[in-house]
């Protein structure tokens, strides 16, 4: 039993379920457990962007004869009914605590009651004591990637890639994914998929007709592989953040898609885009010694620190990653974040642990979700830049972390918190 | 993904709820459902200053919770989280964890130091067994504060209202037999007395004579609820404090009365009449000007409504009273989703029957395919509590009416403003009816 009093209990692989299968057009989510669990997964999915579950998730509401009984009535009715009345291509059967303790065999029901309805039915029967919900996340993927790609070879289209990683609860989707459109557009690059907030099982189907998939988050890694191999077509991970971070980012797809690297858009792109803070700050206003901790999903993490100390000139005391990357075995993250001289690295830090180090650290400047951002109450600058941020709302597509645009949308937000609080230029 | 009209889950006619006294059936599945006691509790602790609430739960309610208290905390609630969250996992089904939970509720008391504790348990640790009212027993001896225990079993009760009736109810733990009892003063008691100091009821209730004693769940501490029953009476403000209520009747003899919202402005005047038997004062000459005022704005909504077409499904209030004033005004009431029905609800729907209403009575707890049947009834208004609706109103050119931000209010100045709100549009062009002015004069 873990105790949380002042941050948020961490949302569980039910969670990461529930919101990768609520971004795929046309699924349907059937819940097994009481009714009171939906009204409220519907309410903090209304944070993220004040989203709305209407007609996506509905809940079979178990009363105290299903849970003494075991009784699956409910469920297949359920089931039934959503198949007949919304025809939805997938839908989600999706256990919670109480099926996961009452042990109704979901993965069972689902196997039988598959002949009886339109739809494919995919089981999720861990109830959320599986893991964090990046564990759901992964894992949901696969099982959509499995169920709609078929394995063989395929011609993919040239110049043709595909996004994975995106789903409702990702900090800032909406801008980035506009910043990264817009930098494949100047390199002449389509986007098939993006997958899985937005898309439908046709466009999942249709993944493997792009040549390239770009993974912008570690937990897709594994489905990026799942994909590579039931159909053969790589993926790169990784996010352009930065202004060194974009290049190179933009040269390892060139030479993926063996595009040549856009030497002269490039250049174009930092005269526009690449401000230096020494030109955007006064003489009278010191920011080398500025110190800024990061609590953030690991590419946000690693590129925003890449970013902070290459291109801004200032200091990463201390980075927190809310569980272990999925990086690639042959790249060690701890090795990546200490040759750009950050050391001190905390996984899913408890709350206690978190407040000291800040505490102790003592940074002008934190990039961190809502709660973490409450709890460091002696830091200036504080910057909302993980999930969950419930009062935080990023609709609006033009506020990007990522690509160029995003490198002068934070330099700019950065010196003009900075202007707001001077009391940080005192070295 | 459309569905068909065909699919429309049970429902059944005004006539057969009048005559047969027949109710729509909840069906499985439920969208978006009515909300859970766990979370109406999660709402109601923090509204009791220097409480803590632990809050025993798997990681999905847990989370839940904390996000939902959060917007609390971002709006004009100004909720302070005092929430804790024990997270029950799967090495507590298996082993079980009283003597962990024992020990971190003492551990906790001896860091916060918190004047009440409540302990609260979602469904997953009362499926398991866990008896944590024996914890909570055992705690009592080692803690030198009160502390509350509530369960929340979500699979007996589909609603919240167990949990605000269940955490308002272990409030008398709290109240001690009174020294003295403080003539003509009133508790105004239920979870929706939060900003009770600016409704009409509290003004009328000042100008009785009568003084406001305490207003409980919300402007409290320990101290003022220990001292509650020195109150000469009770009104109550929804049916959750009635079991509240009951017991400080059986406890301390203390009368209450039930000031819940009608809409009618007959209904309103005879709710405050009876209101003024209860305390033995005039009333009526109190709430004229704000009787005449409903009035006023009744007989203008007559002049131009007739012919519209509306569907209410707003659980707050008589609903069935906002249904006969809105057939007054001409507009045809196709459907009334429902939450629970009680013998008031009843008498309301009898009288809309009698003056010629005919609906569709649905759940509002129930899952049916609102679109199609919206695309169908094409009402002029969708008049509702929740979001859920607005983009499908939108984009079918419906009404859309959420009256969520005004379901605070009470008396005549409830349904004023639920007019105003719904009817804003209209009244704007009616010439020299001033809206404005008419806010303010009751929100004054």
């Amino acid at each position: 039993m873990r105790i949380i009093e002042t941050g948020i209990p961490e949302a569980t692989d039910y969670f990461g379920i529930l919101w990768t299968m609520a971004g795929i057009r046309d699924c349907i989510i059937v819940e097994h457990g009481a009714p009171g669990t939906v009204t409220y997964t519907q309410m903090s999915f209304n944070s993220m962007n004040r989203r709305s579950m209407f007609h996506k998730i509905f809940t079979c509401a178990v009363n105290e004869d299903d849970v003494v009984m075991g009784s699956d009535a409910r469920l297949k009715e359920s089931i039934k009914w959503v198949d007949s009345t919304y025809h939805p291509s997938v839908i989600a059967v999706v256990a919670t605590s109480i099926t996961a303790v009452i042990g109704l065999d979901i993965d069972g029901i689902v196997r039988s009651l598959q002949p009886e309805v339109s739809a494919r039915l995919i089981p999720f029967s861990s109830g959320g004591f599986n893991g964090t919900y990046f564990l759901g996340i992964a894992e949901s993927s696969k099982a959509v990637i499995r169920e709609f790609i078929k394995p063989g070879s395929y011609t993919p289209t040239k110049k043709k890639v595909n996004i994975l990683g995106p789903t409702c609860e990702q900090f800032n989707t909406i801008s980035d994914l506009a910043e990264i459109r817009r930098l494949l557009s100047l390199l002449g690059i389509s986007i098939g998929t993006i997958f899985p907030d937005g898309c439908t099982t046709d466009e999942i189907k249709n993944i493997p007709d792009a040549s390239l998939n770009l993974v912008i988050r570690d937990i897709m890694i594994p489905v990026g592989e799942e994909i590579e191999e039931l159909s053969g077509q790589k993926y790169m991970y990784g996010l352009p953040i930065g202004l060194t971070g974009t290049k190179k980012w933009i040269a390892r797809v060139s030479e993926l898609l063996g595009i040549l690297y856009p030497e002269e858009i490039i250049n174009d792109e930092i005269s526009r885009f690449g401000f230096s803070l020494t030109s955007l700050f006064l003489k009278i206003q010191p920011y080398d010694h500025l110190s800024v901790i990061l609590a953030c999903p690991y590419e946000y993490a690693y590129g925003l620190s890449e970013m902070i100390i290459k291109d801004w000139g200032m200091q990463v005391s201390a980075v927190f990653l809310p569980e272990e990357p999925q990086i690639s075995e042959h790249e060690n993250y701890k090795i990546l974040f200490s040759d750009l001289g950050i050391h001190d690295l905390y996984c899913n830090p408890d709350d206690d642990l978190f407040e000291s180090i800040v505490n102790g650290k003592k940074p002008q400047i934190l990039f961190a979700n809502s709660y973490y951002l409450k709890m460091a109450k002696s830091v200036q600058i504080k910057i909302p830049a993980a999930h969950p941020t419930p009062d935080y709302i990023t609709m609006y597509d033009g506020t990007p972390f990522v690509g160029f645009r995003g490198y002068a949308y934070l330099t700019q937000m950065i010196t003009n918190m900075c202007n707001a609080h001077p009391e940080v230029f005192i070295k | 993904m459309t569905a068909t009209f065909s699919e429309l889950q049970k429902f059944v006619t005004l006539d057969q709820l009048v005559s047969e006294k027949k109710t729509p059936d909840i069906v499985a599945p439920v969208f978006p459902g009515l909300g859970c006691g766990f979370f109406a509790v999660s709402f109601i602790a923090p509204l009791i200053e220097k409480s803590a609430a632990i809050m025993i739960a798997p990681a999905i309610c847990a989370h839940n919770a904390r996000v939902f208290m959060s917007r609390f905390e971002q709006s004009s609630f100004m909720l302070k989280n005092n929430l804790v969250f024990f997270l029950y996992e799967d090495d507590d089904i298996i082993h079980g964890a009283e003597e962990t939970i024992k020990n971190a509720i003492v551990d906790f008391y001896h860091k916060q130091k918190p004047e009440v504790i409540f302990v609260v348990t979602s469904c997953l640790p009362e499926i398991v067994g866990e008896d944590i009212e024996a914890v909570v027993r055992q705690v009592r001896d080692v803690v030198k504060i009160p502390v509350l225990f509530i369960r929340t079993e979500n699979f007996t009760n589909i609603s919240s209202k167990q949990g605000m009736e269940r955490a308002l109810e272990a409030l008398i733990e709290l109240m001690d037999y009174p020294v003295q009892k403080i003539p003509h003063s009133v508790n105004i008691i239920g979870a929706s007395a939060f900003r009770s100091f600016n409704t009409e009821l509290f003004t009328v209730i000042s100008k009785t004579g009568y003084s406001i004693h305490s207003v409980i769940p919300s402007h409290t501490d320990l101290n003022t609820l220990q001292k509650a029953p020195e109150a000469s009476c009770n009104i109550i403000l929804d049916r959750g404090a009635l079991p509240l209520a009951e017991k400080m009747k059986e406890k301390y003899q203390m009368d209450y009365f039930l000031f819940d919202r009608p809409f009618s402005p007959e209904s309103i005047l005879h709710l405050y009449r009876n209101l003024g038997m209860f305390l033995s004062v005039d009333i009526e000459s109190i709430i004229t000007p704000e009787y005449n005022s409903l009035l006023q704005l009744t007989s203008v909504l007559k002049q131009g409504l007739a012919g519209k077409k509306a569907i209410i499904s707003i659980g707050q209030g008589r609903t069935f009273d906002l249904a006969f004033l809105l057939h007054s005004f001409g507009i045809k009431i196709a459907a009334i989703a429902i939450d629970e029905i009680f013998e008031q609800d009843y008498a309301d729907a009898k009288k809309f029957h009698s003056d010629g209403g005919k609906s569709d009575i649905i759940r509002n707890a129930s899952c049916y395919p609102l679109e199609e049947y919206l695309v169908r009834i094409k009402p002029d208004y969708y008049i509702t509590f929740s979001g859920y609706e607005e983009n499908m109103c939108k984009e079918n050119h419906i009404g859309y009416r959420n009256i969520h931000s005004i379901a605070f209010l009470n008396g005549f100045d409830f349904a004023i403003h639920i007019l105003l709100e719904i009817f804003g549009d209209y009244v704007q062009t009616i010439p020299n009816f001033d809206i404005s002015a008419m806010k303010m004069r009751v929100n004054a």
